[in-house]
């Protein structure tokens, strides 16, 4: 992944103008127009004012005062203010409306790219990694695009049109501000540099701290089970002091910013004092000319103090954006080329491995030529210890990634041949890591079948032997599950998901370890409510407690991506083999 | 928020007080000062030609401009104190809070959230502490300055800066109103995507396998939209904060020239004063800056405020239920008379429960998920009272428990072992490892009992890390040793081995194993069948089978195989 470190590209730029609608796009421009006239108009207000400023010097002088003149350039001031800032306001309304409709967009995209790449891309990404580059990258990108973006474009401008107007009407006072404010910057990048380790120092006194108080916390129990509240304190209160040590420091660095910037425009005023007055003692500049001089003072540090930061907030906006944009490029499960229109035909849920051949990694083959087949209505039990490929033929019996070589025939229909909704339908899949959505339980269980009724979710839950437990909620079916707080325990979760599945009324029922966090005796229940409602499916079965499926019909024990037996429990106990072997000791493991 | 800031200045007021003082120097040094000898060139310098002052003026104007840096970076040093300091303090009192927590309110709350308080929400107030130590400080010292300053030069120009700048503070006013809570509603909505995002990528498997791809892009779209309206709405009005203020402020410039011609016809202001005062407005412009950080900070830290103050104001003192009574000499004997005991609200998880476990004795206890083996536990560690009946623990010189899943600090495996015993010796170490077979993972590792664990223990597998929660337990010197099922993630060798080395290292020990398998306390001295939160039978295991109707299903389900082979 480019993007982790070294800077973003300038390709993400074009994807990111690409990505803004026909009208964001006009809009931006037009905002660009209205960030271009409103700082021309700034630059030019200090010029009117300071005209408005000679005329009422000439006055005190015995003058007369031209009053339309008078009224006129005040007018003039507080329009050219007025459109000025006002414009300000009106680009950084319409920055916002762009980059949220960006981000809405972006997000939409992203979850669609969520739900259609492939499983070997997500599983080869982290959870944590992803959901950074969804969620935090998002707010990045989005705070550096509406806020970022038109000030530095504005700054820039305001810069240049300073720099003319102030050549244009004085050349010796505008080099006094070349020449001292761009070394002051020099300087001050120089000190932001030094504070940069600081600032690490601190941010890793504050990883050891979070680390601390993480550990104290996710031990909670622990912790006053034993009373060994103190001793974790006194971790706490160390990491917490080195963490305020590092925090003076940096800040008190960092601090020096700001006198410095005060030595620099103060030496810029008073160096324009001190010309100012010879040139007005000289009468080569009018007072009015030295007001807006001064003035100019003050609007041309704020926009090279900020030049850098907003350089750096953009460059992060713009690496965030590319690893969106990386995220937006994974692969997408292949379309295939379905050939097989899916009929009305029964279908009785046959399976036939022939000669499947797959690896997760190119050149490191995991299955080789796995063979085999189940009948319809038959319970097919997948046995071996870890790493045997058990969970692998699931994950190529539901398309989660493409085989190698050899087919997978269902009901006698290559499995490329059918749309992969069409194929995935046909499964229920329970799974060891369950997974239920933020919604009530009543929604997590119908998620298996679209406008299922609660009398349905019910004799499904029944099934699953979580209805009594259901029940005991202090909202019964109507609980919220998911989310941040859970309040059904590993096993319970997995009985849902279950209930989830049987709802789904699928052809084919593969449990994934699906009871392991069950006690023996509920799970014997299941076993025997799924023989119920099962009758004539077929379902497969992995389980690493070999109890489980003693009863299944067959038997396929796997180690090392190959199958060793096939058969029955009895057949397999018969033969005395690897299967027999394993089982005596109790444990798939 | 107020509340809170003020809580935790006090103790520093005087340090408060020396910086608000040291700000207030440098911008009166700045304002009466510096600027003033602007108006002394043009007024001296220039009309009296004197070129020499002008210099001198200069020259004073820099000499002037290091003492305002002396103040600033006194300042800044005070500043970063008092925010460091108050932060450290915050961070220090939501942890003690966290700390002494009931076990069920922690729970309630959740870990994730007490975290992100503690150190997030902390961080957020720091940052909003340090801004307004600095830069937000000088805003109003520079009004007062300004309008001391002004209201000495002429009253007209006075009464129309008084006037825009409360114009300006109406405006501020109306338009930040309800920022904090919009700002607040957009987050919220930001969470929910980030929820839903995290639900489309762990539950990748499961949202294809039932083909409701649809409905989640349904769901995403409908979140997207709400966030979009809800940071359009918190931003309509906050675009124009800072450019209001700032016409308004350039304004009171028009409004100056508008009254000057009068007032300088009268000789009661000079073009210099004007001049001035326009530099007063200029330098105040500039300090302005803050404004949209702090629109951009304020919001956020209060909600970050709220959340600790939530903390800060439980009251924990006490409340750890004593439920357990410890009492007598005798080696740590336990009695449970008739204890029952219900989560808040919900159903009874024990009923009548009575047992005695005896002193130097394996007590286990099995039974079916949910039928309340947890719960008891948490019982015998005093986490809660129970309702009615009573706990009795004799002379019981400590506890130790062993949890399923051990947490696994990011730190050295000594360390990892000896958290909670932390005088163990190097043999009590090892016999602690020894105890829990983690000797075996141990030789693998290459740096022995200094191999730095990974965070959250991700390079042990689960068997490893139930293990070395058992060592853990182990180690500690107790009189009484609860054990959660220690072998439910090992295979049935490892499992074997696990529990004769158990029986050997805790011998004369008080034990209590929980378990739901029959394998893992068929040779406990006594076990207790739990079923739906009651007793169901009582004895050895040979006893049992023949008594215990619920003890021999739940040995048929499990041990089929031992009769298979004996026959």
């Amino acid at each position: 992944m480019s993007a982790e470190n070294g800077k973003p590209s300038s390709g993400v730029l074009r994807r990111i103008l690409r990505s803004l609608g026909q009208s964001d796009r006009r809009l931006l421009l037009l905002s660009a127009g209205m960030i271009l006239l409103a700082k021309l108009c700034l630059a030019a207000a200090p010029r009117i004012s300071g005209q408005i400023t000679d005329m009422l010097a000439d006055m005190a002088q015995g003058g007369t005062l031209d009053g339309t003149a008078f009224f006129r350039n005040c007018l003039l001031t507080a329009v050219l203010f007025l459109f000025g800032y006002g414009a300000d306001g009106l680009v950084g309304r319409n920055m916002v409306r762009i980059s949220e409709r960006l981000v809405r967009q972006l997000r939409v995209r992203c979850q669609r790219k969520l739900c259609a790449a492939t499983l070997g891309f997500l599983d080869a990404h982290p959870t944590g990694d992803l959901l950074s580059r969804v969620s935090n990258d998002m707010q990045s990108l989005a705070a550096s695009l509406s806020s970022t973006v038109a000030s530095l474009l504005g700054h820039a401008v305001l810069l240049a049109a300073l720099l003319v107007i102030m050549l244009l009407t004085n050349p010796l006072l505008a080099l006094i501000y070349v020449a001292v404010i761009p070394a002051g910057s020099a300087l001050l990048l120089l000190i932001m540099k030094q504070t940069n380790r600081l600032f690490r120092r601190q941010n890793e006194a504050l990883g050891r701290l979070n680390a601390i108080v993480s550990d104290t916390y996710g031990n909670h129990l622990l912790v006053k089970a034993y009373g060994c509240e103190e001793a974790r304190q006194k971790a706490f209160e160390a990491a917490n002091q080195t963490y305020y040590e590092t925090y003076v420091k940096s800040r008190f660095f960092s601090g020096f910013t700001i006198p410095l910037s005060v030595i620099v425009s103060a030496v810029s005023f008073a160096l324009i004092c001190i010309a100012g007055g010879a040139m007005l003692i000289r009468g080569s500049l009018t007072i009015g000319e030295f007001q807006a001089f001064l003035f100019y003072g003050n609007m041309i540090s704020a926009p090279l103090s900020s030049l850098s930061s907003s350089v750096n907030s953009i460059q992060t906006g713009l690496t965030s954006a590319e690893r969106i944009y990386e995220l937006l490029d994974a692969p997408e499960e292949p379309a295939g080329t379905p050939t097989h229109t899916p009929g009305s035909e029964e279908r009785a849920g046959g399976i036939e491995f022939s000669h499947v051949q797959f690896g997760y990694r190119p050149g490191e083959p995991l299955l080789q030529d796995i063979s085999f087949s189940i009948s319809p209505g038959q319970i097919c039990a997948v046995a071996g210890p870890s790493g045997a490929g058990k969970t692998t033929l699931i994950n190529l019996l539901m398309r989660f990634y493409e085989l190698w070589g050899g087919s997978i025939l269902i009901d006698g229909v290559d499995a490329r041949e059918l749309p992969r909704a069409e194929l995935r339908k046909i499964f229920g899949l329970v799974l060891q890591d369950t997974w239920l959505f933020d919604g009530t339980i009543a929604e997590n269980i119908g998620y298996g079948r679209p406008g299922a009724d609660m009398e349905e979710i019910i004799s499904a839950a029944k099934a699953a032997q979580c209805h009594s437990i259901i029940e005991k909620l202090p909202e019964g079916y109507n609980t919220r599950v998911g989310g941040e707080k859970s309040i059904l325990s590993e096993g319970e979760k997995q009985l849902v998901s279950i209930a989830r599945a049987i709802l789904s009324e699928p052809r084919i029922l593969i449990l994934d370890e699906a009871t392991s966090q069950v006690d023996t005796r509920t799970e014997a229940l299941i076993a025997q409510a799924l023989a119920n409602i099962m009758k004539g499916r077929t379902a497969i079965i992995i389980a690493h407690r070999l109890y489980t499926i003693r009863n299944a019909s067959q038997i396929v024990f796997m180690t090392d991506g190959s199958i060793r037996e096939i058969g029955s429990h009895e057949e397999l106990m018969a033969r005395k083999g690897l299967y027999c072997a394993m089982y005596e000791s109790g444990s798939a493991e | 928020m107020i509340r809170l800031l003020r809580r935790f200045l006090q103790k520093d007021a005087h340090l408060v007080a020396a910086n608000v003082f040291f700000v207030a120097a440098q911008i009166a040094i700045q304002t009466f000062l510096v600027m003033q000898e602007m108006k002394n060139i043009i007024d001296r310098g220039v009309e009296l030609r004197d070129m020499d002052f002008i210099y001198r003026s200069g020259g004073r104007m820099l000499l002037f401009t290091l003492l305002t840096c002396l103040c600033t970076v006194i300042a800044s040093w005070l500043s970063a104190r008092i925010t460091a300091h108050l932060a450290c303090r915050m961070r220090a009192e939501c942890y003690r809070k966290v700390v002494s927590m009931p076990t069920a309110l922690f729970a309630q709350y959740g870990e994730s959230t007490l975290m992100m308080r503690t150190i997030a929400d902390a961080t957020q107030i720091q940052t909003l502490t340090i801004n307004l130590m600095r830069t937000s400080l000088m805003v109003p010292i520079i009004i007062v300055c300004m309008l001391v300053l002004i209201f000495r030069m002429n009253r007209v120009i006075f009464l129309i800066l008084l006037g825009v700048f409360v114009l300006t503070a109406a405006v501020l006013i109306f338009l930040g109103a309800r920022s904090t809570r919009l700002f607040d509603l957009a987050q919220r909505k930001n969470d929910r995507i980030s929820l839903l995002m995290k639900e489309n990528i762990t539950g990748a498997r499961t949202i294809r396998a039932f083909s409701r791809e649809d409905l989640e892009a349904e769901k995403m779209e409908a979140a997207s939209e709400e966030a979009y309206r809800a940071a359009v709405l918190a931003n309509r009005r906050i675009c124009f904060l800072t450019p209001l203020s700032m016409i308004l402020m350039n304004w009171a410039v028009v409004f100056i020239y508008a009254a000057a011609g009068s007032q300088l016809r009268a000789r009661l202001v000079s073009i210099s004063d004007l001049l001035l005062v326009f530099q007063y407005l200029g330098y105040f412009i500039s300090c302005l800056a803050v404004i949209p950080v702090l629109v951009d900070l304020l919001p956020r830290a209060s909600v970050s405020a709220r959340r600790i103050n939530e903390i800060l104001d439980l009251d924990t003192e006490g409340s750890p239920p004593r439920a357990v009574s410890r009492e007598g000499d005798a080696a740590g004997e336990i009695v449970l008379s008739h204890v029952t005991f219900g989560y808040h609200g919900a159903k009874n998880a024990l009923t009548d429960v009575s047992f005695t476990a005896r002193a130097g004795e394996t007590t286990a206890i099995i039974g079916a998920t949910g039928s309340g083996k947890t719960t008891l536990l948490a019982l015998l560690m005093g986490f809660y009272a129970p309702d009615s009946g009573e706990i009795r623990m004799d002379g019981c010189p400590g506890l130790s428990y062993a949890p399923q899943r051990a947490q696994v600090f990011q730190d050295t495996l000594r360390n990892n072992i000896t958290a909670y015993s932390e005088s163990a010796t190097e043999p009590q170490i090892l016999r602690a490892l020894y105890g829990s077979c983690f000797d075996e993972v141990l030789r693998q590792m290459p740096e022995g009992l200094d191999t730095v664990m990974a965070a959250g223990g991700a390079n042990l597998s689960g068997g490893q890390r139930q293990r070395l929660s058992l060592a853990r337990a182990l180690c500690r010197q107790a009189g009484v040793y609860l054990l959660d099922d220690p072998c439910s993630a090992l295979d049935a060798r490892t499992a074997q081995t696990v529990l004769t080395r158990i029986r050997e290292v805790l011998r004369g020990k008080t034990v209590i194993m929980v378990s739901q398998k029959i394998s893992a306390i068929r040779g406990a001295d006594r076990i207790i069948v739990l079923r739906d939160g009651r007793v169901e039978g009582e004895g050895a295991h040979g006893e049992l089978l023949a008594s215990c109707g619920e003890y021999r299903s739940i040995y048929e389900t499990q041990h089929y195989l031992e009769r298979e082979g004996e026959q």
